[in-house]
């Protein structure tokens, strides 16, 4: 940092804190002249740098300085302060930096001269402090807004002086000469053009050049030749991979949750090549940022398969670590959005506002109530997988659907009513045999035997009696079969009293959170593909199973269900927000195919251990109770019901199957009618089936009582035919077809079997959806309450949805019912937000030269570091947000220039004036990054899969770890897929690319770590993988055609970008004599790869 | 030019002490505490004067239950059966059943008198060198949080561990061993790997696994690829070139004194390859020393923790700076101590496996003079419900739990702090997990509060903005 720039901030800073002081009317007037001194001077410098640690109620050090008594009594080390003698004061000696080990402030540069002289005086003056008693340091004597203020004035919140001035602009060279320049700095010469080459390759591609790309650059280096060359590479694919690569790095990518079982987050993969895709075309990178917040809310970027790739972008605000089962489902929310908000400020922004969760930011303009106002945009925002195809491909035969369907229903109806005009002597002798012939005692399966031949109904009311089916229709069987003629009509009219007046209602001790079939539906959310949009308003309808043998399978009448045209449509239905009081919650619902309900509390996405009660696996095409246990730490916070099909489930928690995702047929489906809160004991209500003609029909023999039935299905069927029916009638009918009697495919009826053909032929024409993870707008957004220290048992105001104050000349404001994503996202790519563009060029120039402009790349704030080159800085973010904010237009602006191919030796001028290299005299030696050193292993084997994309390989493990909670390990060589498809699991990193410094997914990463330690020599010494990789690289090279010269020529050719000396061809032929003679002809060649894979001049580029 | 460059680099590579120009540059920093050999290698210096080097720490993975091993609570007996009268904070389970009195016996021990469960006959022996801190208190009542929690002061993935900061602080003595060792006996605490991670801080401190479960290599890639002729004629080819190439890019600026490191990283990983295998050996211990650890038990479990034991007192001999044992597999899954169903049963073989090797361990180090430069400590993630989950088992239960220290500085035969009358709640003198880590790094000469690590544009420490040194607990320095 140049200390230079920082003390003319705080002489500026201390400047104006003076001017605010001493024009406060009061002391002017009252005050002695020494103590106006101390209000002018010190009380603001020790509120500025001191008072946050050394007050009396965190003595750092045992010290307080928020009083007189404070510091004459002083801390641990003694008085802080000898009245009068500056230099015996410990205090000044620590803020001059003269006691080691005590450099004040902590953690912070060094106070300006100006303070330091100050100080001086006051204590040469006799230290006159007025504070008799200890400051008391509310917020409000912290005077955030004039914290603010001050702040606000640090170079990173200034608006770019360039925007809009391209006469400004000099390019990058003209910048940089200058500071050389005034520094007495030559700069160093153009580095040599193959390894030239081999640099740009890498810092590109992530992979050596092809030798022939060298040689012809090396022929003719010119400035064009290197144009062409640098187009070359960022037109390859390699190149898209290997920058996808860098932007994971900065929003932390990770397949999996960590936590226990480490769990999957589900198509996370088609975000990685999402990434590929849009850096191999370019994508701008404010579209791209405004994609990752907010791609639901903006213009689809559709690609030629029909694949909007801006919900893609959500996926973002997917990667983050969970625990899987907090007892505390409140605090671990917190812990996630800090997570989601601490991403969007590091990668986008380039500071730190989840500093400022438990108070105001200790260092930047940053308030504890902007965080929160940026808390209830996330807070308002669900998690959820998203369809990323054209809704129209799912619907477009919908209607041609829907006609079919009504046609089916039609001819079913009239089939069924037909048969049943003359059912009544069939119906009468099943009832009569099965009088005679009584189940008893006899097990199912041998009284089955005894069934009669030929007489299907039979065995249907056999089955009915025997326990299955509905309670009603059995309680009618009851009667008719079980009793005596004397008891009959007595039991007849019992029983159709008791039908009469049916429990069907919702008892008193429950309460009915919603009625789907009442339209009651107008907050609730369905998302996904084709599902219908609302519950079954009129007409009845057929649920569709496409796997089941008779595709319908039961009449809807009511509710909401997925699958009315077909169970390839798929999704989610989400109700609002309620505040979960009840012991119990039960859905009135149905599922197929791995269709899950769950109650998502406090939008926890868990669903093991505590939390499998509230996500029941729904299995029962009938409709039923199915009933979620609350606990009792649940009660009083908030939730929402979800159904989801099988592949909309946002996160695999217990599966350790990694082809769940694949082994779909997309064929899954749900319904949902009423959603209960009641307490433990509350008898749920059993529908009523039998309808009101049924259940006023007095019957005084069986025979009567059998046409009375008879009758009222066909009296169902018929209204059924002409397109009517109610949800009696259509209860009734299921009960029937749930018998196995009125069979929906009888196998008399080749039109009706032709009808459902044809529908099939349009059903199987629905596609599979592609799924990504994802986020939904909630349909009532909320704010959040500001948290007292973070604690959310603590809660204060509710703050407004919004964003950083300190960047309202870019904010928007956020509507009612929006969560405020897409104002957030829109704040964000404002060309006028002083941040975004200047923290993404000087990524860009970190990747490409090794250090940014700004060094602390994911942090622009008071504790970072202010830019070398400002002007520079200034110029490239304008200059690339006016050329569309291109990536690749702003990389070829920085590789042509003379500074990125410098070489890498420094000149004498450098050493002694610049060894920091702050003035980019000459380029750095750069080690090459862990996927860059596999990949070129596998690429120099002729190992390497092109092309590649989707679900991730699993890493490959020498020793498991955990053998019960890790997978097992996957193929040595990854199946020869570039490090970039191999899968990024939280708990079980791969160690080959950990041991090179690959981060870890935990928070942005913008500028990696490059350790140097052993573990990496012994990596590359022992590492089964290198072994595997070098001894198939030897093999090629054994059995290519060509002398022992040419061969090794080649080697040096593809690994190393260049020709081998001659010295060094003497050098590998005596290494292959040496082990040839001991260990033959193949050992001595995979010696020699072996070798070379660890040569330094490998891994480091020049 | 600036310091901190020079410490930037330093701190980057892991051979820092082979820097013998780097080091010169250094004195500024050097302790006055450890030999000179050892202060080239440390990144941050001491602040303290040290009363011990090394930690070993023992982890009882499952949380070993609080009221059946170090903390008494007659009471329980005595109301066993009884409904819990005090309010219950949410369990992981919620199936909270009744009082439940400890099945296990106590006894005073030693001269000092400190109940220790009949759980531990041998470590009883011990008992006036044990530190028991009967006041923990974790914020968390699920395994993976918990176990991130004790491990690196955050529940989350993304903080350094203990063992990483420590050695971090402190840098290594032996150049052909890592700083920081985790002897796994096959059950990794829940959350995996990243409980040793070194996160932000240089790779060089993180923990390094030695495998001593099944039959695989003890530590990954130190067994040479090739036969030793036919290595040394690699590693001569490999030092040529990479000579040329050093000299070709010169010494001219810092960044290429990276490549130097590099190259001598290759030393110190070929002496590594000596240095392990020689190390996890034990051929050379003697009878006695075997069978008092168990190494011979006919239990196969306490066997395999006797070697973890033993292995830990070699590696602290040879200067490793931190070793963590975790806990053999073979008794449950994951967990072992996470007696959810029957405390007695499982706790009675959980105990049985650690309290020989323990207890050896202990002797072994005082008898060789290296306990007092030796911390140990015996800690699980959390404690146990003093009342039952159904009836016989016991639930998680952070809320307040016993932990012990030994050895460097530590009073002995102590206890320190309280839990309520139940043995539920920490309510006297209570130790958080950064007190606790701002304890173990006191005794190692370091204030918790100045050791910092500039990442992502903010000093981290593993106390993170909290922890208060327990100084109770240690005799007072000179």
């Amino acid at each position: 940092m140049s200390s230079q720039q920082v003390h003319g901030f705080l002489v500026a800073l201390v400047f104006m804190v003076n001017a605010a002081s001493t024009s406060d009317p009061i002391f002017a007037n009252e005050a002695s002249e020494k103590e106006a001194f101390f209000e002018a001077k010190i009380r603001p410098a020790l509120h500025e740098h001191c008072l946050n640690c050394h007050n009396v109620g965190k003595k750092n050090g045992g010290l307080s300085l928020d009083s007189r008594d404070g510091w004459m009594q002083g801390g641990d080390s003694g008085p802080a302060i000898v009245p009068g003698q500056p230099d015996e004061s410990l205090l000044l000696r620590s803020i001059q930096h003269l006691e080691p080990g005590l450099e004040m402030p902590a953690k912070a540069p060094k106070l300006s001269a100006d303070t330091l002289a100050s100080f001086r005086q006051w204590i040469a003056d006799g230290a006159v402090d007025p504070r008799d008693k200890p400051e008391s340091l509310t917020e409000a004597n912290l005077d955030w807004d004039k914290l603010f203020q001050e702040r606000s004035q640090w170079w990173c919140w200034q608006p770019n002086p360039m925007l809009g001035k391209p006469d400004r602009y000099r390019g990058i060279d003209f910048w940089l000469n200058a500071k050389m320049k005034e520094a007495g700095v030559m700069a160093s010469g153009r580095a040599d053009p193959q390894q030239l080459a081999r640099r740009l390759s890498f810092q590109l591609r992530g992979l050596p050049p092809d030798y022939r790309d060298v040689e012809s650059f090396g022929n003719s280096p010119s400035a064009d030749a290197w144009r062409k060359l640098v187009d070359q590479y960022l037109e390859s694919p390699e190149f898209a991979e290997h920058w996808a690569r860098h932007w994971m790095d900065t929003v932390r990518y990770s397949e999996t949750h960590g936590s226990e079982d480490d769990a999957y987050l589900p198509f996370a993969y088609r975000y990685r090549d999402y990434l590929v895709r849009s850096f191999q075309q370019d994508v701008p990178i404010n579209r791209l940022i405004e994609e990752h917040l907010a791609g639901d809310l903006i213009e689809p970027r559709w690609t030629e398969d029909g694949v909007n790739e801006a919900l893609i972008g959500l996926a973002f605000w997917r990667f983050i670590e969970f625990n899987q089962t907090p007892v505390d489902v409140k605090k671990e929310e917190i812990v996630v959005i800090d997570s989601q908000i601490d991403a969007v400020g590091k990668a986008f922004q380039g500071i730190t506002i989840s500093c400022a969760r438990c108070h105001d930011h200790k260092f930047d303009p940053i308030s504890d109530e902007d965080y929160y106002a940026l808390y209830g945009v996330l807070r308002s925002t669900r998690s959820g997988l998203r369809v990323l195809d054209r809704p129209e491909s799912f619907s477009q035969h919908n209607s041609k659907l829907d006609a079919l369907q009504t046609e089916f229903t039609k001819q079913w109806s009239s089939y069924w009513s037909e048969r049943l005009t003359s059912a009544e002597p069939e119906f009468v002798e099943a009832v009569q045999w099965l009088r005679q012939n009584p189940q008893g005692e006899t097990k199912w399966q041998d009284f089955e035997k005894r069934l009669p031949e030929g007489k299907p109904l039979v065995r249907v009311l056999a089955r009915l009696s025997e326990g299955r089916g509905n309670a009603s229709l059995r309680s009618m069987l009851d009667v008719l079969v079980q009793r005596s003629d004397a008891e009959f009509v007595q039991e007849w009219n019992k029983w159709r009293e008791k039908i009469a007046n049916p429990s069907n209602v919702i008892p008193e001790d429950a309460k009915l959170l919603w009625d789907l079939s009442d339209g009651d539906f107008n907050t609730w959310r369905v998302d996904g593909a084709g599902m219908p949009v609302q519950p079954i308003a009129s007409q009845p309808h057929w649920t569709v199973l496409g796997n089941s043998e008779t595709f319908f399978t039961t009449l809807q009448g009511e509710g909401f269900h997925s699958n009315l045209l077909s169970d390839r449509h798929a999704g989610i239905l989400r109700s609002p927000d309620f505040v979960i009081e009840s012991d119990l919650i039960s859905l009135l619902c149905r599922g197929t195919a791995g269709a899950r309900g769950r109650l998502v509390i406090e939008n926890f996405q868990g669903d093991s251990l505590l939390f499998e009660t509230i996500n029941p696996t729904l299995n029962s095409d009938q409709t039923q109770w199915v009933t979620m246990t609350i606990r009792p730490q649940w009660k009083g916070l908030r939730g929402h019901i979800e159904l989801l099909t099988r592949d909309a489930k946002p996160y695999i928690g217990v599966t350790k199957d990694p082809n769940y995702l694949e082994n779909s047929d997309g064929r899954s489906s749900f319904g949902l009618f009423q959603v209960v809160a009641h307490a433990h004991g509350v008898q749920l209500p059993q529908w009523r089936v039998i309808p009101d003609s049924l259940s006023q029909a007095a019957c005084d023999s069986r025979e009567k009582a059998s046409a009375a039935i008879l009758q009222s299905i066909r009296e169902s069927l018929g209204k059924l035919k002409t397109g009517g029916g109610n949800v009696e009638d259509i209860r009734w009918l299921n009960c029937w077809i749930e018998s196995g009697w009125l069979s929906i495919l009888p196998a008399d009826s080749p039109t009706i079997r032709q009808a459902i053909d044809e529908y099939k032929q349009f059903e199987n024409q629905i596609p599979k959806p592609h799924w990504a993870p994802g986020v939904y707008e909630d349909r009532l957004p909320v704010n959040q309450s500001w948290l007292t220290r973070g604690d959310h048992k603590t809660p204060g105001k509710e703050i407004e949805r919004g964003y950083l104050v300190a960047l309202k000349g870019v904010t928007e404001p956020i509507p009612q019912a929006a969560s405020g994503r897409l104002q957030l996202a829109r704040s964000i790519t404002n060309p006028n937000n002083p941040l975004t563009a200047r923290v993404y060029v000087n990524r860009v120039w970190n990747w490409l030269f090794g250090e940014g402009l700004v060094r602390s790349v994911d942090n622009f704030g008071r504790m970072g570091e202010v830019p070398s080159h400002p002007e520079l800085l200034d110029e490239l973010a304008a200059r690339f947000m006016t050329e569309g904010w291109s990536t690749k237009q702003l990389i070829r602006h920085m590789v042509t220039s003379e500074a990125w191919q410098r070489s890498t030796s420094a000149t004498e001028t450098s050493i002694s004036n610049d060894a920091d290299n702050r003035l980019w005299s000459h380029m750095l030696v750069r080690r090459i990054d862990a996927e860059s050193i596999r990949d070129s292993m596998l690429c120099v084997a002729g190992n390497l899969k092109r092309p590649d994309s989707g679900l991730g390989t699993l890493p490959y493990y020498q020793a498991v770890m955990e053998p019960n909670k890790q997978s097992p390990p996957g193929p040595l060589d990854g199946s020869g897929r570039r490090s970039l498809y191999l899968e990024v699991r939280r708990n079980f990193p791969y160690e080959f690319l950990l041991s090179f410094d690959f981060p870890r997914p935990a928070s942005p990463v913008g500028k990696r770590s490059t350790t140097i330690v052993p573990t990496q020599s012994l990596t590359l010494l022992n590492d089964p993988l290198v072994l595997h990789e070098s001894q198939i690289w030897a093999n090629k090279i054994r059995n290519a055609e060509g002398d022992q010269v040419s061969k090794v020529q080649r080697m040096y050719q593809e690994l190393l970008g260049r020709q081998p000396t001659a010295t060094e061809l003497q050098a590998v032929q005596s290494l292959l004599e040496e082990v040839r003679t001991k260990e033959g002809e193949e050992k001595a060649w995979h010696v020699l790869a072996h070798g070379m894979f660890n040569l330094k001049e490998f891994i480091f580029l020049r | 030019m600036t310091v901190f460059n020079r410490r930037e680099l330093l701190r980057r590579c892991g051979n820092g002490f082979g820097y013998t120009a780097l080091a010169a540059l250094l004195a500024e920093y050097a302790p006055a505490a450890f030999g000179e050999d050892e202060a080239a290698g440390k990144s941050q210096g001491l602040h303290f004067m040290p009363r011990a080097k090394n930690v070993i720490f023992l982890f009882m993975d499952g949380g070993p239950s609080q009221v059946d091993t170090f903390d008494p609570k007659p009471l329980l007996n005595q109301r066993h059966g009884e409904r819990f009268p005090a309010a219950v904070d949410a369990t992981q389970f919620d199936q909270n059943g009744t009082i439940f009195g400890s099945p296990f016996k106590f006894e005073q021990r030693g001269q000092s008198g400190l109940p220790i469960s009949e759980l531990f006959p041998n470590l009883a022996q011990h008992a006036d060198k044990l530190c028991v801190i009967r006041s923990m208190k974790s914020e968390f009542a699920e395994h993976s949080q918990a176990c991130m929690y004790l491990h690196t002061g955050s529940p989350i993935q993304g903080r350094p561990s203990l063992g990483s900061w420590i050695n971090y602080g402190l840098g290594t003595v032996n150049q052909e061993l890592p700083g920081y060792v985790v002897i796994n006996g096959g059950l990794l605490p829940i959350g995996g790997p990243e409980n040793f991670s070194n996160s932000f801080l240089p790779a060089i401190n993180q923990g390094t696994f030695f495998n001593v479960f099944g039959n695989q290599e003890i530590v990954q890639n130190v067994k040479p690829a090739f036969g030793n002729e036919t290595q040394s004629a690699l590693m001569d080819f490999v030092r040529n070139s990479d000579a040329k190439f050093q000299k070709i890019q010169g010494e001219t600026n810092l960044e290429s004194s990276a490549i130097e490191g590099a190259i001598k990283n290759y030393e110190t990983a070929m002496a590594m390859q000596t240095a392990v295998p020689q190390l996890t050996d034990v051929s050379g211990e003697s009878e006695a020393t075997l069978k008092a650890y168990g190494v011979d038990s006919k239990n196969p479990l306490t066997a395999q923790y006797a070697k973890q034991c033993l292995l830990a007192r070699r590696l602290i001999e040879s200067g490793v700076r931190f070793v963590e044992l975790t806990c053999v597999k073979g008794i449950r899954f994951i967990a072992p101590w996470d007696d959810h169903e029957n405390i007695q049963e499982g706790h009675r073989k959980n105990a049985e496996v650690v309290d020989q090797p323990i207890a050896a361990l202990i002797s072994d180090l005082a008898q060789r003079g290296l306990l007092d430069s030796t911390l140990l400590v015996f800690a699980g993630e959390f404690g146990r419900t003093p009342f039952a989950q159904r009836s016989h088992g016991r639930d998680h239960n952070p809320q307040g739990f016993s932990i012990w220290l030994a050895g460097g500085g530590v009073k002995g035969g102590f206890h320190y702090g309280s839990t309520d009358e139940f043995g539920y709640r920490a309510v006297d003198k209570v130790v958080s997990m950064h007190d606790l880590h701002a304890t173990i790094l006191h005794v190692l000469g370091i204030d918790h509060e100045r050791l910092t690590f500039r990442w992502g544009g903010r000093d981290f420490r593993l106390t993170d903005v909290y922890g208060n040194v327990i100084k109770d607990c240690l005799f007072p320095s000179n």
